[in-house]
């Protein structure tokens, strides 16, 4: 898992380019909102139209549960904890992952 | 006397008749320019709706950079530049850490210079640069893939920011 990068590790598990794709600006375009809230409502329009077929919402509010729910409303059969430990580990978007991890970890408690 | 009692009531007959006609007119003038007026209301609605709909809808993909190649270029010229911007966006933003900022800042001349070759590839260059530039920067840098794989998503989260994130 290690030597793989985080679209390896995807790919790997038969997640597919547009999905990856997609999985990367959730991640990124959140940790935008969660900083400048008052750029919702155009990245959310600016995603739609990127990935029409999609169902999400981001918005500073995201949870991890919200996460792992747009994941599974998109049929991106991954678990959600795993794809955050591996960007994590990666570096992208690290406060962001830990966020959602710490929100993990107390569910799972 | 017969007589003028006959031509006087004819006459008031005549007089009454031909004023009601008149009358009627009005009433049918009214009513039209009372129709017109709703219809040109009408008009005027539709056409402020129409107004608020075209504004709606103004084209989200377009802004102060334009096109999305004028966003690479404006990338490209901020990275060829030293790249602070960008790495100061990408760093205020939670996207990049300190590690892959530092390395980004290393690069960023050469990677801007490499960005010329997407100015051109109007919407779709974001998504090229994401897939191609971590390939170029493993055959062109000592950087680790997981450290080009970080920079290849900021740049191309970049390119699709740029409207709003270098004004």
């Amino acid at each position: 898992m290690t030597n793989l990068t985080a679209s390896e590790w995807l790919s790997d598990k038969n997640i597919d380019e547009e999905n990856i794709h997609f999985i990367e600006s959730l991640l990124t375009f959140t940790s935008v909102v969660k900083v400048a809230t008052n750029k919702k409502g155009a990245i959310n329009n600016s995603l739609k139209q990127e990935f029409p077929s999609k169902q999400f919402l981001i918005s500073p509010e995201m949870s991890y549960l919200q996460f792992e729910k747009t994941l599974k409303d998109n049929n991106i059969s991954v678990e959600a904890n795993n794809v955050l430990e591996v960007y994590k580990n990666q570096g992208l978007c690290e406060p962001l992952c830990n966020e959602w991890l710490d929100q993990f970890k107390q569910i799972s408690k | 006397m017969f007589k003028k009692i006959a031509l006087w009531i004819i006459s008031t007959v005549l007089l009454i008749s031909a004023f009601i006609p008149l009358g009627e007119l009005k009433v049918e003038a009214n009513n039209d320019s009372s129709i017109t007026s709703i219809q040109t209301d009408d008009l005027d609605n539709q056409r402020v709706n129409m107004d608020v709909i075209s504004t709606q809808s103004s084209e989200p993909t377009m802004g102060t950079y334009g096109l999305k190649s004028k966003a690479v270029i404006k990338v490209a010229q901020l990275l060829r530049a030293g790249g602070d911007e960008v790495i100061d966006a990408a760093r205020a933003f939670n996207i990049l850490g300190k590690a892959e900022a530092k390395v980004l800042k290393n690069n960023s001349k050469k990677i801007g210079k490499y960005l010329e070759q997407f100015e051109n590839a109007g919407s779709d260059a974001a998504a090229m640069i994401r897939s191609q530039l971590p390939v170029w920067l493993k055959n062109n840098t000592s950087m680790g893939k997981g450290t080009a794989e970080n920079i290849a998503i900021a740049i191309s989260w970049a390119v699709r920011g740029a409207d709003w994130i270098f004004i």
